[in-house]
């Protein structure tokens, strides 16, 4: 049975994002636009992919009123995905990869830097092992651990390494994240959280006349379905993994078949012994 | 008296012993006809003949369709897809190495499972540029994949086009790996299925990748319109 | 069975002698009941060609906007005898094709009065509008005869053969049919092997046979009857989804008439393995009463010396 809960999930934006395709206002941007933008966020490219196809279903159905909330909503929720809070200097965060703690500003140019303020585009790719240098408004820098470091740290240990810095040495570790260290947050998330994520999301897929329902969740996997108004079954998108169950559980019958066997060969052991012996005995009697 | 009891114990306990043998015999050897029949139900009513009941608890609907095989018309490498809806059947598989044809269904569902292959809808539509990725059961289906070989070709018939794919690489893979599933750039068609174990699903996977070495897109349709 | 070496012997050789009675059973009803006579016999006692008609009907009334063709140009040239005709023609090429592995290959028979309706039609028709009888109207008539067949053959090939060809299905079904004889002849002659060896075994008295073939025939019956029976009562075929009603009724028919032949036959089974068990019960009772009028006679003697 089904839980028939309206809800807002991260991964269930496959089908949340092709329905917040309809019926937003346009600024000439296009599909292209939009996919690009659920890449930036991490999500799996298999989502993306699936409401893609959705989209191609009727592409004439959408304009680029409906692509800005898409990219407006995927922006709002990953903002929700990670937030700026109080630095709390005391946190150590400890992994067997890396040690490390918020790093003082530094002016070395000699570091691999990415070299960003607040609200413009990140810097190209470095060495995944190099410790990352960052740029605050004022022109000081100051250094984060590595992007690689950063996605073998577990969900609590993100939190609490993000948390070292400043608040506004985090808007700006937030604002530089990679789509590879979102798509670890998102993996990383807890099941409850990933329930309060989507709540932008779940709104404008309501507005479009259909429903999402989540087909499983836990803090590994998540599995979505979306229906029309009808309750006609439209998508389903997994997040977690892609690779189908496509063989037959046969062990109840090899099972059912074992205990006939053992019942059967029991009985006729008892049987032999029982009868055979008294057989036996009533001959010797004679 | 005990001779008696033990002669009636006998008599009466061995048709039982033998019952209790032939049941559990009859069951394992009655699994892999029942697959097969199974399968060979699903094909023969396959053409647009079945009426399916629809799930109505999960609010799929099945659709079969009647797919082009025998098209005579004009054809191209460019055209239109046909975007097929979830639960409908939308193309067929043939294999140099298969014997049966395979009925491929949009989207992966119980169900669905039951009467064809079914591709999951995170993947690219046959012929499309990227990673077409269809799976079915080892049992039914897909049964004869582990017979293809690199340079095998394996043809599926939709409604728009007909696209043959050449085996290039038999893969094999434990569950939990995306990686052969997940979207590529390059253009092919990965099959999957589990790997033959006798207890029915396995973790592991076996499989090939096919690059796309034909499009025949239909283009006869449209001239007709066009008239 | 009085010692383990004759008893644990028939045990293990009664266990194969069941499946294979259920073999021997199941080969022997396929040998019998799956025959182009029989289906053909099963179409007409359906009326299997009224089903057809009536299709026919419906799609030509539906086809007529489209082509313009009136149905009753066709369809009051086709009469139950001639669907009939096409009905036994596809049974015909299905068998064929079974028997000698070969591709379908079925010529719907011609319908010179449907033909002749159609050119009538035609004819008039161009005439009417002052359409030129050139290359392209005869090009137009041809199609329409071809389709008409076509639509007549698919609407008569009620065991879908075509279907079953394009898919693969009746190359594998042509397997089995061809070794069909030797299936039989083999699980028939291993059930009657099979008994010679507890014949065998059971060669000093050879009465505990009669219990072992009683017993392997009892229960090689229930297997047959038993699901045959929750077959046919619970109408299990009925369920099956298809479209087309004479499609139905041939596939439908055919389950419930082989269904029924084998439960008939495993009820027989049944019946004479009842039969066997109460012979050895009587034999083995009576053998019981001389032995103990045997034993008795010598106390008897002693008793009328003292």
């Amino acid at each position: 049975m089904l839980k028939k809960i309206i809800i807002n999930t991260f991964f269930g934006a496959a089908a949340a994002i092709t329905a917040v395709i309809g019926g937003l206002t346009a600024n000439a941007t296009t599909v292209d636009d939009v996919m690009a933008e659920a890449r930036k966020w991490g999500y799996p490219e298999s989502t993306i992919q699936d409401a893609y196809n959705y989209y191609l279903q009727d592409p004439d159905s959408y304009d680029s009123d409906d692509f800005d909330l898409a990219i407006e909503k995927l922006r709002s929720a990953g903002g929700n995905l990670i937030t700026t809070g109080p630095q709390k200097t005391n946190n150590t965060t400890t992994t067997t990869a890396v040690q490390t703690t918020a790093a003082a500003p530094s002016t070395d140019k000699n570091d691999s830097t990415v070299t960003t303020t607040a609200g413009s585009e990140p810097a190209p790719e470095q060495q995944e092992t190099d410790i990352i240098t960052l740029t605050m408004p004022d022109g000081s820098t100051f250094t984060r651990i590595s992007k690689k470091d950063f996605i073998k740290l577990s969900y609590k240990e993100k939190m609490d390494y993000i948390s070292t810095f400043t608040p506004q040495q985090q808007q700006i570790i937030i604002d530089n994240l990679s789509p590879e260290e979102y798509r670890s947050l998102l993996k990383q998330l807890p099941s409850d959280q990933k329930m309060e994520v989507i709540e932008d999301l779940s709104g404008a897929v309501e507005a479009m006349g259909m429903n999402l329902t989540v087909e499983e969740l836990t803090d590994d996997s998540l599995s979505v379905a979306m229906r029309d108004d009808d309750g006609v079954l439209i998508g389903v998108s997994n997040a977690g993994s892609l690779v189908e169950d496509t063989g037959y559980d046969r062990r109840s019958i090899f099972a059912a078949a074992g205990v006939l066997f053992f019942i059967a060969a029991a009985a006729a052991l008892i049987v032999i012994r029982r009868s055979f012996r008294n057989n036996q005995t009533g001959d010797n009697n004679e | 008296m005990n001779k008696k009891n033990s002669y009636v114990l006998i008599h009466v306990a061995t048709p039982f012993i033998v019952l209790a043998m032939c049941i559990g015999i009859l069951l394992i050897i009655s699994i892999k006809p029942s697959d097969k029949l199974k399968v060979y139900k699903n094909l023969i009513f396959m053409d647009e003949l079945k009426l399916n009941p629809d799930d109505e608890s999960i609010g799929l609907k099945i659709k079969d369709n009647k797919i082009i095989e025998d098209y005579k018309g004009t054809t191209s490498e460019d055209g239109e897809f046909i975007r097929p809806a979830y639960g409908e059947m939308y193309a067929v598989m043939k294999s140099s190495g298969f014997d049966l044809s395979v009925p491929v269904y949009w989207g992966s569902n119980i169900d669905l499972f039951e009467r064809g292959a079914c591709q999951g809808s995170g993947s690219v539509i046959i012929g499309a540029e990227g990673n077409t990725v269809i799976s079915a059961h080892e049992d039914t289906f897909f049964s004869e994949l582990s017979k293809l070989r690199k340079g095998d070709t394996v043809t599926l018939s939709t409604n728009y086009g007909e696209f043959t794919y050449t085996v290039r690489e038999l893969i094999s893979f434990k569950k939990d790996n995306n990686k052969y599933v997940s979207p590529s750039k390059d253009t092919r068609l990965t099959l999957y299925t589990c790997k033959k174990d006798i207890l029915g699903s396995a973790d592991e996977r076996i499989g090939v990748i096919c690059d796309l070495t034909e499009k025949k897109f239909y283009t006869a349709f449209k001239e007709d319109e066009e008239q | 069975m009085k010692k383990v070496s004759t008893y644990l012997p028939s045990l293990i050789l009664s266990i194969f002698l069941v499946l294979a009675l259920c073999g021997s059973l199941a080969m022997t009803i396929f040998d019998i009941n799956v025959t182009a006579k029989k289906a053909k016999a099963l179409s007409e006692k359906k009326e299997l060609s009224s089903k057809v008609i009536t299709q026919l009907n419906k799609h030509y009334r539906e086809q007529a906007a489209a082509t313009g063709i009136p149905a009753n140009v066709f369809m009051d040239n086709i009469s139950e005898e001639y669907i009939d005709s096409v009905i036994d023609a596809y049974i015909d090429g299905t068998f064929t094709s079974m028997k000698k592995d070969r591709s379908l290959n079925v010529q719907v028979p011609k319908n010179p009065a449907m033909e002749e309706a159609l050119e009538t039609f035609f004819s008039d028709y161009a005439d009417s509008i002052g359409y030129e009888k050139n290359e392209a109207f005869y090009k137009k008539l041809d199609n329409t005869k071809i389709n008409a067949y076509k639509n007549i053959g698919n609407s008569c090939d009620v065991f879908k053969a075509s279907s079953l060809g394009k898919h693969g299905v009746l190359s594998k079904a042509s397997k089995l049919y061809r070794l069909r004889p030797l299936l039989t002849f083999a699980s028939v002659g291993g059930a009657v092997l099979l008994m010679l060896f507890i014949l065998a075994v059971n060669w000093k008295d050879k009465r505990p046979f009669l219990y072992w073939t009683g017993i392997a025939s009892v229960i090689a019956g229930i297997f047959g009857t038993v699901p045959s029976i929750y077959l046919v009562s619970t109408k299990y075929f009925d369920s099956f989804s298809i479209k087309q009603p004479q499609v139905f009724t041939a596939y439908t028919s055919s389950m419930y008439r082989l269904t029924e032949a084998f439960m008939a036959a495993s009820i027989s089974l049944f019946v004479i393995g009842i039969a066997l068990i109460v012979i050895y019960g009587v034999s083995y009772g009576k053998n019981k009463r001389l032995a103990d009028s045997s034993h008795t006679t010598p106390e008897k003697s002693e008793a009328s010396a003292n």
